[in-house]
């Protein structure tokens, strides 16, 4: 057995799932490999981890609470119907306004057959990677976008007359903020543009311009709405970044990399009402 | 999680103590599973609501899978239908986020750090691990709570144990 394929087993090993013809060859390959036997270590230690976290109860009312809404429920038979009918109307609104995208990346266990769906986990699955390589080298992420997307480096005016409007970027970032470089970028959803800016320390950010909300961009990533002057804004937490994404105007603009809620303050006050100070 | 088919039966039939009986077998570990899924402060609700739900369905039970299984598995449907809910309602000033998660080394004792670390996992991802480490389910029984195969499970352990691994590094846990 190899480390590939000890890799793929460790957590069947350590979850004592592993089929037991594997069990021998399994051990063998980690007495004699540090890495794999480390991994395993590590999660032996998750394990530790779980054991030791505070053992989470319901409140100590939440029976009596439940009993009483039973009791309401039972002394009044139009109640219950009425309860049931929510749930269903209002599972029904979830769906419908969700839509089948959303659906799919929130629970994305399911099959997927659809040729639009296969795009989207395509681009959803290149821009995970790309995510990644933001906090070594955006320059290079971009680049490599825009080799899979059939990208052209563009001035900001070429970038408008390809793309019939202006990129929202423009010549609107704070103080301190260059803007890089602007790709042009032959997304499965839309034409956008992609832009790439640079702080003075010299590090770097990307700002995209699409036609809708990209929501699979970012998975399930934990995300939340917040209002930033007459904004509302989707903060997605990455791991060593905050991604935003917000309506201007008739399209979406997403920063990728970005360095905080202030500066997310800063770039949107900046973008939407050009005469602040920035 | 053991509990007897006699038991669901009663409450069908509606006999007093059944639900009791119930909530004691299940309440602390769907409430577990669903504090993962929704935080701390609609946990309460949620479980609640999962439970009147439970025992106003439970003439649907039809003992092909483990009654556990079946309840869990409505937990975490229940649970992630709240999340998309209320995720598309609330929105809160930028201002009271000044203390940026994504970016700050969490100065906190192990115990809230591996919360945070946990609360950053990818929710299919943190249900997966939370089934197989809190509630020590089988592999069988994760796949029939999350709906997919049986193979698949050991592989998103992995990753969930090295994303969580790599969440608690970021917020400074050393190994």
């Amino acid at each position: 057995m190899d480390c590939i394929a000890a890799q793929k087993l460790l957590s069947c090993f350590h979850d004592n799932e592993l089929q037991p013809e594997l069990v021998a060859e399994f051990r063998e390959h980690i007495g004699g490999c540090c890495k794999c036997s480390e991994e395993l270590a590590s999660f032996d230690k998750l394990s530790t981890l779980f054991d030791d976290s505070v053992v989470l109860e319901p409140s100590a009312g939440l029976w009596d609470k439940l009993e009483c809404a039973m009791t309401t429920s039972s002394t009044s038979r139009t109640v219950p119907a009425v309860r049931r009918i929510g749930i269903q109307s209002r599972v029904l609104g979830l769906a419908l306004a969700a839509g089948l995208l959303l659906a799919m990346r929130v629970w994305s266990f399911t099959h997927r057959h659809n040729q639009n769906d296969h795009q989207h986990d395509a681009l959803a699955v290149n821009l995970q990677t790309m995510l990644s390589q933001f906090a070594t080298d955006p320059l290079l992420a971009m680049n490599e976008l825009s080799k899979e997307y059939h990208g052209v480096e563009v001035s900001l005016d070429t970038a408008e007359s390809m793309l019939d409007y202006k990129p929202a970027i423009g010549n609107r970032l704070p103080n301190g903020y260059q803007l890089a470089s602007t790709h042009i970028l032959k997304m499965p959803c839309c034409t956008c543009a992609a832009s790439v800016c640079t702080r003075s320390n010299g590090s770097s950010f990307s700002i995209f311009e699409h036609n809708t909300e990209q929501q699979m961009w970012f998975g399930d990533a934990p995300a939340v709405m917040a209002k930033c002057g007459n904004k509302e804004c989707r903060l997605v937490q990455m791991p060593e970044h905050l991604a935003v994404t917000w309506k201007s105007g008739k399209r979406q603009l997403t920063a990728i990399g970005v360095n905080g809620v202030e500066e997310v303050a800063s770039l949107l006050a900046a973008i939407e009402n050009p005469a602040s100070p920035g | 999680m053991v509990l007897a088919n006699e038991v669901i039966e009663g409450a069908a039939r509606g006999e007093r103590e059944s639900p009791r009986l119930i909530y004691e077998s299940l309440g602390s570990r769907v409430y577990r599973t669903v504090y993962r899924i929704v935080g701390s402060s609609d946990a309460d609700d949620v479980t609640q609501d999962i439970f009147l739900h439970l025992f106003a369905n439970l003439n649907k039970f039809r003992f092909e899978s483990e009654s556990s299984t079946w309840v869990h598995r409505l937990a975490v449907n229940q649970a992630l239908q709240h999340l998309r809910r209320s995720s598309r309602k609330s929105t809160v000033p930028i201002e009271s986020l000044a203390d940026d998660p994504a970016t700050e080394k969490v100065d906190q004792d192990l115990e809230e750090l591996f919360e945070v670390a946990l609360s950053r996992l990818d929710n299919e991802l943190c249900i997966i691990l939370d089934l197989k480490e809190s509630q020590d389910l089988s592999y069988s029984q994760i796949a029939e709570i999350v709906g997919i195969p049986e193979g698949t499970v050991g592989s998103r352990l992995n990753r969930a144990r090295r994303e969580l691994k790599g969440h608690l590094l970021a917020l400074g846990w050393e190994e």
